[in-house]
């Protein structure tokens, strides 16, 4: 079934939807939430509370590609149950480690302050990710959007572990470098 | 602003950049590793310590003065360098043959240094470089346009009492010169050098609009001759490089037989094969090479590091170099290639050398500038590896066994890799193609 026709399952509100989104999708929101997570059972919960969230909101949004539009609801809760968790410290996945190198990519002098105002930190990234070749797309947001371990992300685009850690830093200090010009330009 | 903002916001972009780099909707074309091409003619014909590829220096200076360098003076942090992996380098002439390329898109991040003026013949300041190479031999055959502008002698010390140093300072630069600049229609520029460290590094600056200096070490003074416009320097054991310009192969061996000036590249792929031998050993499928190669001078900041390794397909290499009379600049360089067949098939026959060889070796000499070596090869399912920590290595390799064999062999495989990769550079940097 074709991700328009779930879409109108959904508008038409069949509760059919459910039962293929679940089909198609739910064990990739699995593997998403879990290598967010490092926990089965938040993990199944997340897809549960996804495809609620989906029908919850489907309409009114029809999503272009309702796999991606998933796949960011699911990372989204997850992320949620991610600081749930860790105030109970409990959790973790690969996060912890994407946090620590994401960390190169911060304005120097940001220390937690709020960014700067008029430009969205997610319009600055979609810019940032939009600048990227294809190649170095893929890498970027498979490590951090996907959250694939490096070896997992190297091994899908084809490339060695190694330079995949390469590109990896290097993207990392373009996008510092992009941050810092942004908030200084505003 | 912290991490976990950039985490959560990414999530928001948008779908269709999600979509696009989902993995699970992997190609084909996407997930085929990135192919390694190459001229295979080149590394045929220079695939052993005997042949060695290579390049030229130079630089130009515009107080006329010449570089200065204090080992004790220069400091500075190193900035890591990323370059990317690959654009290709059509070739009309290759049908059929692997492409080489390397990708150089970004130039390295450095972090120059500023070195205090001063008489750069001064032996203190010019320490650093009077342990290095010691036996080595230099062969600088220039013609054409490229002159030698000053050259600046020093005598050396210690093991190398009445030898001299040579600074051989070039109105040229590398890439006028490849790119024809520098030579006349029809003119064939050819340059050979034989010195490890120079080589290393000039093939390192061969990027457009690189300049340095290279450095000779000879056993008799030759200033003189240099001065003249086409300046020889005959020496023995004599090493050689061949590159190609105009359509045609030049190569000189002058310690042998005299100027050959009308070899064709085919003649000159013979030469070299000959020299490598004929017989093909049947490399095991599996075969790789890793080295580490360290050197740690009196002063930290001029520590070197070189590692490669096949099967990864990196290399990582941090190293000096010139970029004006009183800078240097700390290099370090990362990056993605695949070896050629031939390189590797090369480097198995140097790695058969290597048998009856004590896996570890140790000579260190407190004070003094050492070289530590791990080479591991992987054949046939199982790792062998070696260790050597010495003073001497890459230096005096003909001195004494078991040093002299192992000094022969790095040499021969860390020139064979180093050219792989360099030439691929040179050769995509100077868009050199039929």
């Amino acid at each position: 079934m074709t991700d328009e026709r779930m879409t109108e399952l959904f508008w038409e509100r069949s509760e059919s939807a459910l039962e293929e989104v679940q089909k198609h999708y739910a064990p990739s929101l699995y593997s998403l939430a879990m290598r967010l997570l490092n926990s089965p059972e938040d993990a199944e919960e997340i897809v549960n509370d996804t495809l609620l969230a989906a029908w919850n909101s489907i309409p009114p949004n029809r999503p272009e590609s309702l796999k991606a539009y998933l796949s960011a609801v699911c990372r989204r809760r997850a992320m949620d149950r991610l600081d749930l968790l860790r105030r109970e410290k409990r959790g973790g996945g690969e996060i912890p480690l994407a946090l620590e190198e994401l960390e190169e990519t911060l304005p120097s002098g940001s220390d937690g302050r709020d960014w700067a105002g008029e430009i969205s930190l997610r319009d600055s990234l979609e810019r940032f990710a939009d600048g990227l070749k294809p190649l170095e797309q893929k890498v970027f947001l498979r490590r951090y959007w996907y959250m694939l371990s490096v070896e997992e992300t190297a091994a899908s685009c084809g490339i060695s572990p190694g330079y995949a850690k390469v590109l990896l830093h290097r993207l990392r200090k373009k996008l510092k470098a992009q941050l810092e010009k942004e908030e200084q330009h505003g | 602003m912290d991490s976990r903002d950039i985490l959560k916001e990414l999530g928001e972009i948008r779908g269709s950049l999600i979509d696009d780099a989902d993995p699970e909707k992997e190609t084909d074309s996407a997930g085929r590793r990135r192919s390694r091409f190459g001229r295979k003619w080149i590394v045929r014909g220079i695939g052993a310590a005997a042949a060695a590829a290579l390049v030229i220096l130079a630089v130009r200076f515009s107080d006329g003065k010449p570089p200065v360098t204090d080992p004790a003076g220069a400091s500075g942090s190193e900035t890591l360098t990323n370059e990317e992996a690959k654009h290709s380098v059509p070739d009309s002439n290759m049908q059929g043959e692997v492409k080489q390329s390397v990708s150089n898109d970004d130039p390295p991040e450095i972090i120059k240094q500023q070195l205090p003026k001063g008489n750069m013949h001064g032996e203190a300041e010019l320490a650093w470089f009077s342990e290095r190479e010691l036996l080595m031999r230099a062969d600088l055959i220039v013609r054409g346009k490229v002159e030698a502008a000053e050259t600046y002698q020093q005598p050396l010390k210690g093991p190398m009492e009445g030898y001299f140093q040579t600074f051989v300072i070039l109105t040229i630069s590398v890439q006028d010169v490849l790119r024809g600049d520098g030579a006349q229609p029809g003119e064939t520029i050819r340059l050979a050098v034989d010195d490890l460290t120079g080589y290393n590094t000039a093939l390192m600056q061969a990027a457009p609009g690189a300049e340095g200096i290279f450095l000779m070490y000879e056993t008799e003074p030759w200033a003189e001759a240099l001065k003249e416009k086409a300046a020889f320097i005959a020496g023995d054991g004599v090493r050689f490089a061949v590159w190609q310009k105009n359509d045609s192969l030049v190569y000189e061996r002058e310690a042998f037989t005299g100027l050959q000036t009308d070899w064709t590249l085919e003649q000159a792929a013979d030469y070299f094969r000959g020299v490598i031998g004929d017989e093909d050993p049947s490399m095991p499928e599996d075969f790789a090479v890793y080295y580490e190669i360290r050197s740690f001078g009196k002063n930290a900041d001029y520590d070197t590091c070189r590692i490669y390794d096949s099967a990864e397909g990196t290399w990582h290499h941090e190293f000096y170099r010139f970029v004006s009379p009183q800078e240097v600049e700390r290099v370090i360089e990362d990056l993605s290639f695949e070896p050629l067949p031939e390189t590797l098939r090369d480097v198995y026959r140097s790695y058969l050398k290597l048998k009856d060889l004590p896996e570890t070796f140790e000579d260190a000499a407190e004070g003094r500038e050492l070289t530590e070596l791990v080479l591991r090869f992987t054949a046939d399912g199982k790792v062998h590896e070696y260790r050597y920590t010495s003073l001497y290595l890459q230096y005096m390799g003909s001195m004494r066994e078991p040093l002299a064999t192992m000094n022969a062999v790095l040499v021969e495989i860390t020139q064979l890799t180093t050219m792989d990769r360099a030439f691929a550079q040179a050769l995509d940097d100077n868009n050199m193609k039929h």
